[in-house]
């Protein structure tokens, strides 16, 4: 069995579990973070209640798909354990979360409006205003959303670190450490 | 239908913690095991750790729809509190273990028995986690 970091087909698998690990912590972690308050303030019931086993799984699952693009793409460049991009990472977080944001409400809109716009064409003109201005009010909380989690994970990523110091973090806290030894010694 | 839907929706829910829970007892006992440590597989179990733990978030919550949760004072709520708790408690320390997991590099020198303990234990603190779950979830069922 291939233990080193690539996959048998050479593709640095070690990025894609990071980018899944990290898009399903989020997706998670958020839902857990509404599902708690929601459920302690008494209002789960009636929130559940009006969405539908089918209705509520397919939306997780195409919130699911936009949330692992997403830190896919926020983590392409250089991933979590990039220290030196740490503003990158933000950005990218804000960003991404702003698209997740939109693109979840878009693609609900889009679909629910063609169900309704069936029955009814005339519709549609109410549906896009009413979508364009949902999508935009969606960006700005994925926005805030994203960058909050972008904190986060940086933050679990360097817990994480300290659990299991790489190699060059090893050699360059032992070289600095010797270099403390040798000024102290002059 | 609708009860087949349902007891899909549970079968799949059972299965993930039936996953999750392996794939922690498989990772404890690996990194018990020795120093010849399996890096793909476990990078493969946290892969599937987070597939079933998205599986679970998506079916629990539809299970919660179908009985529909009473009030947070009642003693079911209560035990549900707990167990939601106790789910971000697992999931906070499976998103440290599993970023320190795909840290490691085959052959790597400076990677200390100090580091595969601190793993083995964040292995066996969430698979005490899960089971508090199970344990809790089993109360929501038939308590």
């Amino acid at each position: 069995m291939d233990d080193g970091p690539n996959g048998a087909g050479g593709v640095d698998l070690t990025a894609t579990f990071e980018a899944w690990t990290v898009a399903t912590f989020d997706l998670v972690a958020f839902a857990l973070l509404l599902l708690l308050p929601a459920h302690l303030s008494g209002a789960l019931g009636d929130v559940l209640a009006g969405l539908g086993t089918v209705p509520g799984l397919l939306l997780f699952g195409y919130l699911w798909g936009l949330v692992a693009v997403g830190v896919r793409w926020g983590l392409a460049d250089g991933g979590l354990a990039n220290r030196t991009k740490g503003s990158s990472l933000l950005a990218r977080g804000t960003l991404g979360g702003a698209c997740v944001g939109s693109g979840f409400v878009a693609g609900v809109v889009i679909v629910g409006g063609a169900v309704v716009a069936v029955e009814e064409p005339s519709i549609v003109t109410s549906i896009a205003l009413f979508g364009s201005i949902a999508a935009a009010v969606a960006a700005v909380v994925g926005a805030v959303v994203g960058a909050l989690f972008a904190v986060v994970n940086v933050a679990l990523a360097r817990v994480s670190e300290s659990i299991v110091p790489t190699a060059n973090a090893v050699e360059a806290d032992t070289e600095r450490g010797t270099r403390e030894t040798k000024s102290s010694e002059k | 239908m609708s009860s087949a839907l349902h007891l899909l929706v549970r079968l799949v829910h059972v299965l993930g913690m039936a996953a999750v829970l392996g794939g922690m007892v498989v990772g404890w006992q690996t990194l018990r095991a020795g120093s010849d440590v399996p890096l793909a597989t476990m990078r493969r179990v946290e892969g599937v750790f987070w597939t079933a733990m998205g599986l679970m978030v998506a079916t629990g919550v539809g299970n919660l729809g179908t009985l529909g949760p009473p009030g947070p004072a009642t003693r079911w709520g209560t035990v549900l509190t707990v167990k939601l708790s106790v789910v971000i408690g697992v999931v906070v320390l499976s998103v440290i273990r599993s970023l320190a997991v795909f840290r490691l590099r085959a052959g790597e020198r400076a990677v200390s028995n100090a580091s595969f303990e601190r793993l083995r234990f964040l292995y066996a603190s969430t698979a005490w986690g899960v089971i508090a779950a199970v344990v809790l979830a089993e109360a929501l069922a038939h308590g």
